[in-house]
């Protein structure tokens, strides 16, 4: 108070105190993202018709929102998708957060993790596709929320393949994956040459992430290289894809799942292609900065 | 003398939280009308004008308090924002209350001609403007401040704040064994 009367101390304390009221929200709010931004999947699943797939997909939304998922028609399957959001990991213990929302799994300050499982729902029209072309893929479509409202979206690229043709055709692959790297490995029982690889996807992560091809454990191809390449590229036993977060404490996991190579290589004179993607699609360990730098990534490529 | 038991208990209301079964059983909206009572009663008696606008800022604290009970039985639903926007309003009127009651406290010793407990008093006031004053201001950064450091930050904020306000009480405390 020193030296101020009562009445100019409280006038003062209410102009900072409404100002910085003010800032706080205006910055909260300007925080706040038009829509839920749902993560890519990008995977590959295999058709066995005893067998139901299932998806699970993650979208980040304003901690506000309290709406959730009733269902997802995808462009590309005849049948409306049933999303659950109630039996998710931590599902059962979120229900005291100031929105009311027990369908909140990780909490930031401004936004909300959220899952929702899948049971894949495919009609006779889907499997016969799927048998018929050896694969069906889908990602784009319209999910409908608990109010009503709905809005477009895009998982990237979910294919489904049947077991026969993915034995006719892919590369054996291997790997593992983790908060900030990635591992995958094909491995051929004979010489194939590369054709071509296209790397466009992994272009908006290439500050964020090194990546790594391997040739046969001794040629090594960085994003740059890869970029300037010409010719193809002799294969006799092992490819190896490496992604590593260039700070190693931050997660890389959303960006593998955005990142999809795709590889087309000759095999005793046939043309073949790989789709190259990250197979762990499910983000269990993204922390608030982690969150917070997907949202910016999305601010500044929409 | 009654007044100040009143307010002393009414703000022990205020700070104590015990729920039981989900259901604060030391309501807050209960220590705002005993310090209605408290306040209404002192501004008879000695007619200071401070514990008139106590009186008026514990009515409003009271209107507020129940506003978050209609927001605790989800009678009313706001989001997180406002949620902020309350808690802070309700921080800032606390510290205005509690400024003026010490100015009446200050007023009423001097009355009395309690010179030693009238310094004290003012100086308390000081001390309670420019603490609490910084606590609320910094309360107001919570809004955007990343989860992680908020546990540490919010214990800290809290802690000052109740160390504030049990000097408040121990000085009730002592306005209320004054013999007049």
């Amino acid at each position: 108070m020193i030296n101020l009367s009562y009445k100019k101390y409280v006038i003062i304390m209410a102009i900072v105190f409404l100002l910085l009221v003010t800032i706080n929200i205006i910055y909260a709010s300007y925080q706040e993202i038009p829509e839920p931004l749902f993560i890519a999947i990008n995977d590959q699943y295999y058709y066995e018709e005893a067998k139901n797939e299932s998806l699970i997909i993650s979208y980040f939304t304003n901690k506000r929102d309290t709406r959730r998922l009733s269902s997802i028609k995808f462009e590309d399957l005849s049948e409306p998708q049933f999303v659950n959001q109630s039996n998710g990991m931590n599902g059962l213990f979120f229900n005291n957060q100031p929105t009311d929302n027990p369908y909140n799994d990780q909490i930031g300050r401004y936004y909300t993790l959220k899952r929702g499982y899948i049971n894949l729902n495919m009609s006779q029209v889907d499997t016969k596709k799927i048998l018929e072309k050896g694969e069906i893929s889908f990602g784009k479509g319209m999910v409908t929320f608990n109010d009503g409202t709905t809005q477009d979206i895009d998982l990237g690229r979910c294919v489904i393949v049947s077991v026969n043709h993915k034995n006719n055709k892919s590369l054996k692959m291997g790997g593992n994956g983790g908060y900030n790297h990635y591992n995958a490995n094909f491995r051929t029982e004979m010489p194939i040459t590369i054709q071509s690889i296209d790397i466009n996807g992994f272009e908006p992560h290439k500050d964020a992430i090194d990546m790594t091809l391997t040739i046969d454990n001794n040629t090594k191809y960085t994003y740059s290289d890869l970029k300037k390449l010409k010719d193809p590229i002799d294969v006799n036993k092992k490819i190896e894809l490496e992604y590593l977060t260039k700070d190693p404490d931050s997660s890389g996991n959303w960006r593998f799942n955005m990142i999809t190579i795709d590889m087309t290589y000759i095999r005793d004179g046939k043309t073949y292609k790989e789709f190259i993607h990250y197979p762990f699609g499910n983000i269990m360990d993204l922390d608030e900065e982690s969150i917070e730098n997907y949202v910016k990534f999305w601010r500044s490529h929409k | 003398m009654k007044g100040y038991k009143n307010i002393f208990s009414g703000f022990i209301l205020v700070m104590l939280d015990i729920h039981i079964l989900g259901l604060d059983i030391l309501p807050d909206f209960i220590g705002y009308f005993l310090i209605i009572s408290g306040v209404s009663d002192l501004y008879i008696k000695t007619n200071i004008k401070a514990f008139l606008i106590a009186k008026n800022f514990s009515i409003v604290s009271l209107f507020m308090e129940f506003f978050n009970l209609l927001v605790l039985f989800e009678m009313i639903q706001i989001n997180y924002i406002m949620v902020y926007l309350t808690m802070n309003l309700m921080s800032f009127i606390q510290l205005i209350l509690v400024l003026y009651i010490y100015q009446g406290m200050a007023g009423h010793m001097a009355v009395l001609e309690k010179s030693k407990l009238t310094k004290k008093f003012e100086a308390e006031n000081k001390k309670f403007a420019m603490i609490q004053g910084v606590v609320l201001l910094l309360t107001t950064l919570s809004l955007n401040m990343p989860l992680e450091n908020m546990i540490l930050y919010t214990i800290l904020l809290v802690a000052v704040s109740f160390i504030m306000h049990i000097r408040l009480l121990m000085n009730l405390s002592y306005a209320k064994k004054v013999e007049i």
